[in-house]
């Protein structure tokens, strides 16, 4: 696990000394703001990426005298927060993938027949994949994408989300198994690593 | 390719062309900027009695609580005692990529509107319009719970009684004679479903167009309560056939997004602001030979200008006389306004 460090200390010290100097804090945002903002603009598009990860900070702030100083890497706490505010628009984020699959295909470029085979191939699975998403649980998708859009180890998505790994371990093999039925079987290879 | 290199594909489409604006960044640290330094911590007993004691002190601060306003330029729910990043301010949003998210945006505005007291009046501020007539543009305050007489600023009645315990009573709760008794009806509309299952169910046994046609052009300004609207956006969300016009123009002259549907030979608009997405107009247009305006414009238009939450009627309004008795139903009259009751 990379610990955020710099001039300003760990994530654990910026969030010890914002409790005497709020304005602090704003190093926290600048470490993570862009990881978070990439995510949830992933999972809810333009129209409330900035209000979650704007609420997802002011949660964070309110909260701060109760993170654990022991944990000097906050990545996974705020990805947690900031987990926990998407929930709320769960609706939304089923309607943009269903969106999504419905969008047409652009058209593949002029290009060698199996060019275009294979851009038409992609389209095509977009659309499959990003129903299968909106088919998934909230648990099973939370997982499925702090670990593949998150970047977070199973551990970390084990604390965002305050569930046991062997959980996370379940949910994923369920939604990647989900997934690739969705998409008819297609390579089922490796498990990530933790 | 594996499942989940077409995920991390997928990702990558859907990546926002920037990072976090400048925006952003300031209202995610707008506390960091007024709080000062955190007090320690207290022990459990302790927090009871703050919890306790803050219970106390907002029940007060709502007690004597004025006025909340939602307007164009206020925000949904900006009276809330704790800072919120949806209420700090007004924030400039892009276009939704949907009809469907449009709804469900709309559907979430819905629930942040503010509630008023059973003692406070809806301060509703519309234009009606229909196509070859001048556009009527009235301002209405209706008792949230009924019991209090309704006020409307262009009515051949300025004042519609209200209905307190049974006795239809005219403003200053003065007792009219009429003696048969009455029903109190209150301000939002409430007979539709407050659940996005029961919403479903009456889309589905009224059709799309009725029921968008009963809510949003009724006799005089109405409104739903935040949950039953909440519901409708979101039931409409699931509605084949939508579509997304981004924009649009309402009665009063504000650029809206609108969702639009195709109902036989009618076209329905709900638009909505563009950036709190709240509602703002709904439009029906006929098709084209079959009526429509030279113009292009809408053939009915009815138009939520503002609304807010007032403790009392103007003052002082038009004089006008108590009503002697029951108002009579009919088109000139609210559905809003209490129903003498013979039993």
């Amino acid at each position: 696990m990379a610990v955020a460090m710099s001039e300003a200390g760990t994530d654990a010290t910026v969030i010890a000394a914002s409790l005497h100097e709020p304005a602090r804090f704003s190093v926290l945002y600048d470490r993570y703001a862009a990881q978070l903002h990439r995510f949830a603009y992933r999972r809810v598009g333009p129209d409330t990426a900035d209000d979650v990860v704007a609420e997802t900070f002011l949660a964070a702030f309110r909260r701060r005298e109760r993170y654990d100083p022991g944990q000097p890497d906050a990545r996974a706490w705020l990805f947690g927060i900031l987990v926990r505010e998407l929930a709320q628009h769960h609706r939304r984020e089923q309607a943009r993938y269903r969106a999504l699959a419905k969008l047409p295909a652009d058209g593949p470029a002029p290009g060698p027949a199996d060019r275009v085979a294979a851009e038409v191939g992609a389209e095509a699975l977009r659309g499959v994949l990003a129903n299968a998403l909106a088919a998934l649980t909230d648990g099973d998708r939370d997982v499925l994408l702090l670990l593949a859009w998150g970047d977070l180890s199973y551990p970390e998505t084990a604390a965002a989300l305050g569930i046991p790994v062997g959980t996370v371990r379940s949910r994923m093999h369920r939604a990647r198994r989900h997934l690739r039925d969705a998409l008819g079987g297609t390579d089922p290879t490796l498990e990530m690593d933790a | 390719m594996n499942d989940l290199d077409l995920l991390n594909e997928l990702g990558t489409e859907l990546d926002p062309p920037n990072g976090p604006s400048a925006a952003l960044r300031h209202r995610a640290l707008s506390m960091v900027d007024t709080a000062g330094p955190a007090r320690p911590r207290r022990g459990t007993r302790s927090r009871w009695l703050i919890a306790v004691a803050a219970t106390a002190v907002l029940a007060t601060a709502a007690g004597v609580a004025l006025a909340t306003t939602r307007d164009n330029d206020r925000l949904p729910g900006a009276d809330t005692a704790l800072p919120s990043a949806r209420a700090s301010a007004p924030v400039k949003r892009p276009p939704p990529e949907s009809a469907e998210l449009l709804l469900l945006s709309a559907a979430a505005a819905a629930r942040e509107a503010p509630v008023p007291r059973p003692d406070q009046y809806l301060h509703i501020h519309s234009i009606t319009s229909r196509s070859g007539t001048v556009p009527s543009e009235r301002e209405v305050w209706k008792s949230v719970d009924g019991t209090r007489v309704t006020y409307s600023s262009n009515a051949p009645t300025a004042y519609f009684p209200g209905c307190k315990n049974g006795v239809l009573v005219g403003k200053d709760d003065r007792p009219t004679d009429w003696t048969g008794g009455c029903t109190p009806q209150p301000g939002y509309r409430q007979d539709l479903p407050s659940t996005l299952d029961g919403m479903r169910d009456l889309l589905r046994t009224r059709g799309l167009k009725e029921l968008v046609m009963d809510i949003y052009q009724p006799p005089t300004p109405n409104l739903l309560p935040p949950q039953t609207e909440a519901a409708l956006f979101e039931a409409l969300a699931e509605s084949p056939g939508v579509s997304l016009v981004p924009d649009v123009v309402d009665a009063a002259g504000r650029p809206g997004v609108a969702a639009v549907w195709m109902a036989g030979d009618v076209m329905l608009r709900l638009i909505f602001d563009p950036d709190r997405r709240t509602f703002r107009s709904f439009q029906l247009f006929l098709a084209e030979g079959k009526g429509r305006p030279d113009n292009g414009g809408p053939n009915m238009e009815d138009t939520l200008v503002s609304w807010d939450i007032a403790d009392a009627i103007p003052d002082p309004p038009p004089a006008a006389p108590v009503p002697s008795g029951p108002a009579r139903p009919g088109r000139g009259a609210s559905p809003t306004h209490p129903v003498p009751s013979r039993a």
